[in-house]
């Protein structure tokens, strides 16, 4: 039996795809140009939480005109239809708690270092929720001969930059 | 270590366990949802924690031009950023966008360095690099997962 022809993607999927990196490397410049500002602000005109509450008060206020429909259609739901429930809560909740934790680090630690030296360190973040996930979320995520290597090799930068500063 | 390593380091935790936690709101409430009321929450929790510390009345002895920048900031790291990452996620799927978005250290040292004046020495440079390369083992991996 013959193989079937593989298919290619079609014009507009990869346009799509196209959009979709560029609207990411949009993202990770606006980020990067976030936490730039930041640097500047630390330590010489507020403390690092302060910086991290204005930032999240504002960004409440943009991100909520951008996105009101679906807050006014999730607390519109009746407790008998929506599918979310208090332990959907309990996790949102959690979920804050360490944003805010690591914001208000972040922004504390710029204080005391340079941009170049925090940042690198905070980008160990997807090895740390990958280990989380072995944990909380079983049969989701294992471990593979890759992603040991790659936890070698953060832990080793992390540690480098850590013994460099 | 310095203190503010130690910091950088509990933001890394705090930041890896808050992705991991919103992941298990999100398997119910909608991605946009949680954003939404995790920004409010973040900023309830914060404005608890310098009410304890230093009090509130901080937040009004700023010059004018640190509201407006920390209104850029809020712009740039809440629509600029994770309203375009979701965007461009679902356009160009997990798998293209988690190692694009994975290069934001990279980038803040080049900001660092190129309009901050920064100059970090070698190893420092060095230890970024290898951290990215590291993350980008991982999350390219799609042997690892399991279950989406």
């Amino acid at each position: 039996m013959r193989p079937s022809p593989v298919t290619p993607p079609s014009p507009s999927q990869g346009q799509r795809t196209l959009a979709g990196i560029l609207l990411t490397f949009l993202a990770v410049l606006s980020l990067a140009s976030a936490f730039f500002i930041a640097n500047e602000l630390a330590g010489t005109v507020a403390g690092g939480m302060t910086i991290a509450l204005l930032e999240a008060a504002f960004g409440v206020v943009f991100i909520s005109g951008l996105w009101l429909g679906s807050l006014a259609k999730l607390a519109g739901q009746s407790r008998s239809k929506r599918s979310w429930n208090t332990t959907d809560l309990g996790w949102l909740i959690l979920a804050a708690v360490g944003a805010a934790a690591a914001m208000g680090g972040f922004y504390s630690a710029l204080v005391h270092e340079d941009l170049s030296v925090v940042s690198p360190i905070t980008g160990a973040t997807p090895l740390v929720s990958f280990l989380l996930i072995l944990v909380l979320l079983r049969g989701q995520e294992r471990l593979t001969p890759r992603v040991i290597l790659g936890g070698i090799l953060v832990v080793t930068g992390v540690v480098l930059v850590g013994l460099a500063n | 270590m310095s203190m503010g390593i130690l910091l950088a380091l509990l933001a890394t935790l705090g930041w890896g366990a808050s992705d991991v936690f919103a992941r298990k709101a999100m398997r119910r409430i909608s991605p946009r949802a949680v954003t939404v009321a995790m920004a409010g929450l973040i900023a309830v929790f914060l404005a608890f924690a310098i009410a304890v510390t230093d009090g509130l009345g901080v937040l009004l002895q700023l010059p004018w031009y640190a509201y407006v920048l920390t209104a850029l900031m809020g712009f740039l790291a809440y629509v600029g950023g994770q309203y375009m990452y979701l965007l461009g996620m679902q356009r160009a799927g997990l798998a293209i966008a988690a190692p694009i978005l994975s290069t934001v250290p990279l980038v803040s040292v080049f900001l660092a360095v190129a309009l901050g004046g920064e100059r970090p020495n070698a190893p420092t440079v060095a230890g970024a690099i290898i951290i990215v390369a590291g993350i980008l083992l991982v999350i390219t991996d799609r042997n690892r997962v399991l279950r989406e």
